[in-house]
């Protein structure tokens, strides 16, 4: 029988990775405060990783650390050590790229999985074989293949397959990308990539704007498709997306998923995900590679075109069910008579128009215009801490 | 140390080996991104016309499924022809190698990732011989590696680094955009002060850096600490500078030429690259807030 398709999130602390479980994903990834190819973000402490684990075994899920950056000398020393401590915590695969450390994991842990980063740039079947031999358990494949170049991999390897979904894209082959090293001075391949590709240059001789950044990638069409060929993980992009962003896309995500399985995804309820994937995007989206071969509609060509969203209202840190009074700390500005909606870690969503709305101390108010406020609306429903407010999506 | 030069085109080899040049390095037709391509019948000529050169086979671009009988194909050919090795990118390559136990030696070519002596040593217990080190890491970086493996090492000393390596087609889409005809030709582009070249083929887009780095001024201590091959990559250099380039470079190793430096350096500048600077991944917080 075939394994049930897992739904992989980022998370860049425990509270994000917290959500993210809660909201439907079967696995997170995470950094640690080395070695990761986020470097400048919060990432997780042993401590904090020990955390990550229990919290994600008790709720039968798991936790896998990116140790992906390209190794110099300097990082050599003490890697082994941070393994161990790591492996002891309790996570359930390391995903790597430099190929040394795959062979002291398996030879030490070999109950640890390891999974072969996207950094590797694996684009076919030879390549995959000789990752194989060497003990990898899953290879994350380039995000440059088609679904049948997927499928062939699948097909002629038998090697678990995860394969991005969602997200920010790199314009160059991952791994092969050192813009951030020569224009900034910071290593793209040991985590500091300053994104580059996101730079304007300009043409030499016509000052006309040259600019190479991608949309986003978006494939929540071809779930069905990823799902049939046999893809073992489905991977979303974002370590240092927000609480909100993660909440909505893995909800969505979730309920594709899961509506598959249940012979219940129709175009209707997938316009309709797509439609809320749309309202937590600050960039247009495109599938990329997954059904074409990239291109001018893939790119941006005038310059940065980002977009700042204030659809998130709120965030519930605890519901009241006698009195039905919801508690929330403000995100973005709302106000009496606003459409809303609130939706839950389960899945369910309450949409409603905000008629009664009350300060920290039950004082009646109007409008809620202060960034981290604490706000209480009568709503009534089964709700718990981590469900959000939104604008309601029409 | 020995250099290895990267010609514009077979044509020229007479005039490097006149000078000295014992090893070269060039692309196999469809198989490669920044190096000058030729065919397998041309590599039959060159190593007949010149039997005590090394040449070396670059493999260099991102193999998809579809290529790998043809890829498989070229590699059981270059077997029969006595090159010095193939440099590789793609891992498929050194699987295919171990298949069919070749006689000809494997460079690992991995250009940003050869920047550790552990992953060059797990390299060489898999029978790779020599590997070509990144551009991005230091000279000190680069004389540890060389203590810590019994691997053979190349480096690069003068040309154009490469920067970075798309499959999209970055110029075709660009001119698209604007309901305009790419016309194949490598275009320069500008950040503030600071140009860069920008290629197309038809396996993507590669960036380069403007500037040609120079690395002359680190020659001997290379070779002295027994860098096995210095490179001097021709890619978006003219014939007549590549050839005086090579000379000069020549007479660097064999007379210690302190002209020849300074000759190097009134031709190229002073872009000493990563040679000597050493690149952050950890921004400090109060950096963050620039």
């Amino acid at each position: 029988m075939k394994k049930k398709i897992e739904l992989l999130s980022p998370a860049g602390d425990l509270e994000r990775l917290k959500v993210t479980l809660l909201y439907g994903a079967d696995a997170v990834y995470i950094g640690g405060q080395d070695y990761s190819l986020r470097a400048n973000a919060n990432n997780f402490s042993i401590e904090e990783i020990k955390e990550a684990c229990n919290f994600a075994h008790a709720l039968n899920k798991k936790v896998y650390l990116t140790l992906n950056i390209v190794f110099h000398n300097e990082d050599i020393s003490g890697v082994d050590k941070y393994i161990q401590e790591v492996a002891h915590a309790g996570i359930d695969a390391f995903i790597v790229s430099d190929p040394f450390i795959i062979k002291y994991i398996k030879t030490n842990f070999p109950k640890v999985e390891v999974h072969l980063s996207t950094q590797n740039s694996t684009t076919n079947i030879e390549a995959v074989n000789f990752f194989k031999q060497e003990g990898v358990d899953r290879v994350v494949l380039a995000r440059e293949l088609s679904i049948c170049e997927i499928k062939d991999i699948i097909d002629k390897t038998g090697i678990d397959v995860e394969v991005f979904i969602h997200g920010a894209m790199c314009t160059f082959y991952s791994g092969r990308c050192t813009l951030s090293n020569y224009l900034t001075n910071r290593d793209s391949n040991r985590g500091g990539c300053s994104q580059v590709c996101r730079f304007a240059f300009t043409m030499e001789n016509n000052d006309q704007k040259f600019t190479m950044a991608t949309k986003d990638l978006n494939a929540s069409r071809y779930i069905s498709t990823l799902m049939d060929i046999g893809v073992t993980s489905l991977k979303v992009e974002g370590r240092m997306r927000s609480l909100y962003y993660l909440a909505t896309v893995i909800g969505c995500y979730r309920r594709i998923i899961d509506a598959h399985y249940n012979h219940q995804l129709t175009e209707e309820k997938l316009r309709k995900e797509e439609k809320i994937l749309s309202r937590v995007a600050n960039r247009e989206t495109s599938a990329h590679y997954l059904y074409h071969e990239a291109d001018f509609t893939d790119q941006y060509y005038t310059g940065r075109q980002e977009i700042s969203n204030q659809d998130f209202l709120g965030l519930v840190t605890s519901y009241d069910p006698k009195e039905k009074i919801v508690t929330l700390v403000e995100r973005n500005y709302f106000e009496i008579g606003d459409e809303v909606e609130l939706f839950t870690p389960n899945g369910e969503v309450y949409s409603f128009t905000i008629q009664d709305m009350y300060d920290e101390n039950m004082n009646l108010i109007t409008v809620a215009r202060h960034p981290e406020e604490i706000i209480k609306l009568k709503v009534d429903g089964d709700i718990t801490s981590y469900s959000m407010l939104r604008k309601k999506v029409k | 140390m020995k250099i290895a030069v990267v010609p514009s085109s077979i044509e020229n080899l007479d005039k490097y080996t006149k000078i000295g040049a014992k090893a070269f390095i060039f692309g196999l037709e469809n198989f490669s991104i920044n190096y000058p391509v030729i065919t397998l019948t041309e590599i039959k000529q060159i190593v007949k016309k010149y039997p005590g050169v090394e040449l070396f086979i670059s493999i260099n671009k991102t193999i998809f499924n579809r290529e790998l009988t043809s890829l498989e194909q070229v590699l059981i050919e270059l077997d029969s022809i006595p090159i010095q090795g193939v440099l590789f990118y793609d891992l498929s390559i050194l699987s295919i190698y171990h298949k069919h136990k070749f006689n000809y030696d494997l460079v690992w070519h991995q250009t940003h990732m050869v920047t550790n002596y552990n992953t060059c040593n797990y390299y060489y217990e898999k029978g790779v011989k020599y590997a070509v080190l990144a551009s991005e890491i230091t000279k000190d970086e680069m004389i540890e590696i060389k203590n810590h493996t019994k691997m053979k090492l190349f480096t690069y000393i003068i040309g154009h680094s490469i920067m970075a390596h798309s499959k999209r087609k970055l110029l075709t889409n660009y001119y698209e955009s604007m309901n305009q005809e790419y016309d194949n030709i490598s275009k320069i582009i500008e950040e503030k002060d600071n140009s860069y070249i920008i290629t197309e083929t038809k396996d993507g887009t590669c960036i380069l850096e403007g500037n040609i780095i120079n690395g002359t001024s680190y020659l001997k201590e290379l070779n002295d600490i027994g860098i096995s091959y210095g490179i001097i990559d021709g890619n978006h250099i003219s014939d007549t500078l590549l050839e005086k380039l090579v000379k000069l470079v020549y007479d660097i190793l064999e007379n210690d030429s302190k002209n020849s430096m300074q000759e190097i350096s009134h031709l190229i500048g002073n872009n000493t690259g990563f040679f000597n600077k050493k690149t952050i991944f950890k921004v400090k917080k109060d950096e963050k807030k620039d």
